[in-house]
């Protein structure tokens, strides 16, 4: 547990923000001392009056490729925490499925995109696979070894007490793996967005970031290719801060060793808790 | 004895020189326009095969780009010297401001067609709802206006696909239509099915007469490498000329180069479907004009796709293509 309360957990909120400043300051800076020109690198300031001045033509971009985002990670997360699941109550489906997972992750998810269309045709189904087989491996392994890290003294104690396997599980493992959930939960969020833009690169009849991305690189509008790059990496950030602030809210144990005053048991002077 | 000193001090006095004429020649670096070699490529591999641009002095080494729509930032960023790459990614280029240049065409026509697969006709009348696969690369964002613009559709009238590679999903039945250029699409349908497929090309898409694709340069580079532009064109136009001659050895000659990218009977179709566009109606080859380029620029506007017409001679310079 790293007790930093929750005093901390804004200092270093702030520190986060000083440190996406100093890459913005890194990024000037480049362009700056490199002497190239707009068309090649285009500065901060040019890449984010891009987006204000394009607002109209962005923004429906923007939603398509959130909503590609947002399906495929939480289908991508619900797979890779139910295959952990069944992997860590049936050790022969470990057995059978954990090389399967590594083969998975060890396919280029490029070289196997356009088949993916062919099979599944140019909707959300092809973009959906690509994004749930990058998301769900940092899940399913970290829950996983979650899972498989229970306390084995607390399990025998529940067993003693009678609980049966469901309530150990509801009421041992998951709390217990919540901790390396968020963790895995947290890196599919960041990787989620890059399986979005490969999926619409590779076939795709609605049009998202990713796709105007192409279309501006083929136009040398180097602005709107970092405009649209500023766009896609806060989808990615936004959703590493909200599954985040989620496993704050959710694991506050992990933060700080007092609960917050809203999860302590209101205790009444007779002692008992409300 | 006699003879093995004779030819030793032979080998000592000419070895050096032909060193040193290795290391006098000019290195250039080509950037083609995709991320792998293809039948275009073909002059060039010629020229090198023949020492036409050993003759001419140049030492020319062949950069192949990331992707289809980085050739142009190559050459800006002083990686490359000299590209390969379409006449719209000169003119957006220069609408970004870019000083980048074409010094001379490849093709002489605009051979960018609509593709049906083989027995089923591309019908321009029937053109709603129909999904077609597309590129992402300039030349389709220009060209499909003018599609739309003849068959009198919206955008929204027509399913656009983006895809990777569109010949195959095509043949897969997955799209009904498919872009690309006669060369490539013959080519993919040809080496896949054996049929050609149905096609609609250019002129009667209703879009502009234009060559595709043009060699090019940066304006600071040809200030001050002018005389190797020159050589660079004059050696390629030469084996460019010596390629249509001989298609089938030039097709083999790509093969021994690139023996894991080639694919002869797709690279003979493709090279032997550009053959015809190499010269314009006069017989002449590379050579650009004003009024094309305005054409271009023109068609590019009235579509919305660049904001000012600017003088076509800002676009390109035969400067430095040898007197025909």
């Amino acid at each position: 547990m790293s007790d930093i309360g929750f005093k901390g957990i804004f200092q270093n909120a702030l520190l986060a923000v000083l440190s996406v400043a100093l890459i913005f300051i890194t990024w000037k800076l480049f362009v700056v001392i490199s002497g190239y020109p707009p068309y090649i690198i285009a500065p901060p300031e040019v890449a984010i009056a891009h987006i204000w001045n394009n607002w109209a033509e962005m923004a429906p971009l923007l939603r398509a490729t959130l909503y590609e985002t947002v399906v495929g990670y939480v289908l991508g997360s619900a797979f890779g925490f139910a295959i952990a699941v069944l992997m860590a109550q049936f050790r022969a489906v470990q057995r059978v499925v954990y090389p399967g997972l590594i083969i998975s992750q060890s396919i280029p998810i490029v070289a196997i995109a356009a088949p993916l269309a062919l099979l599944f045709g140019f909707g959300m189904a092809p973009k959906l696979i690509v994004i749930g087989l990058i998301v769900f491996f940092p899940v399913a392994i970290n829950v996983l070894d979650g899972l498989s890290s229970v306390d084995r003294d607390v399990l025998n104690l529940a067993r003693v007490l009678g609980a049966s396997p469901w309530r150990i599980f509801t009421k041992v493992k998951l709390p217990a793996c919540l901790g390396p959930l968020f963790t895995g939960l947290k890196i599919g969020a960041s990787y989620a967005v890059t399986g979005a833009v490969i999926g619409e690169w590779t076939a795709s009849s609605t049009k998202g970031l990713g796709t105007y991305l192409l279309t501006s690189k083929a136009s040398l509008n180097t602005a709107a290719v970092y405009g649209d790059t500023l766009l896609l990496t806060a989808i990615g950030v936004g959703s590493f801060v909200f599954m985040l602030v989620l496993g704050i809210i959710v694991t506050p144990w992990q933060w700080s060793a007092t609960a917050p005053k809203w999860l302590q048991p209101k205790i009444r002077p007779t002692g008992k808790e409300d | 004895m006699c003879g093995t000193a004779i030819l030793a001090i032979a080998c000592a006095t000419l070895l050096p020189l032909q060193a040193a004429r290795a290391e006098d020649l000019k290195k250039i670096n080509f950037v083609f326009d995709w991320s792998t070699p293809d039948h275009e490529l073909i002059p060039v591999i010629v020229a090198k095969d023949q020492g036409l641009y050993k003759d001419a002095g140049l030492d020319v080494n062949i950069i192949f780009p990331p992707d289809s729509a980085t050739t142009a930032g190559l050459l800006l960023a002083g990686s490359g010297d000299i590209g390969f790459e379409t006449t719209t990614d000169i003119t957006f280029g220069h609408e970004q401001g870019a000083p980048i240049v074409s010094i001379g065409n490849f093709i002489q026509t605009n051979n960018w067609c609509l593709f049906g697969r083989p027995g089923e006709p591309v019908d321009l009348t029937k053109l709603e709802g129909k999904s077609i696969g597309i590129y992402t690369d300039s030349w389709t964002k220009a060209m499909m206006p003018f599609v739309l613009k003849t068959a009198g559709l919206k955008a929204d009238q027509v399913k656009e696909i983006i895809v990777e590679e569109a010949m195959p999903i095509l043949l897969a039945g997955k799209i009904d239509i498919a872009t690309n250029t006669e060369n490539y699409g013959t080519a993919a349908v040809q080496s896949a099915v054996g049929k050609d497929p149905t096609m609609v090309c250019a002129h009667e898409l209703g879009a502009p007469d234009v060559p595709i694709w043009v060699y090019t340069a940066t304006q600071p580079w040809l200030d001050q490498n002018g005389d190797t532009a020159t050589k660079f064109m004059g050696a390629t136009q030469k084996a460019t000329e010596w390629a249509i001659a001989n298609p089938d050895k030039a097709v083999d000659l790509f093969g021994k180069y690139y023996p894991d990218n080639a694919n002869a009977a797709y690279d003979r179709v493709g090279w032997n479907a550009l053959i015809p566009h190499f010269k314009d109606a006069s017989g002449k080859m590379m050579v650009q004009s004003a009024d094309i380029w305005k054409s271009l620029a023109e068609a590019l506007k009235a579509t919305d796709q660049i904001k000012e017409v600017p003088d076509p001679n800002v676009y390109f310079t035969n400067k430095y293509l040898p007197q025909q």
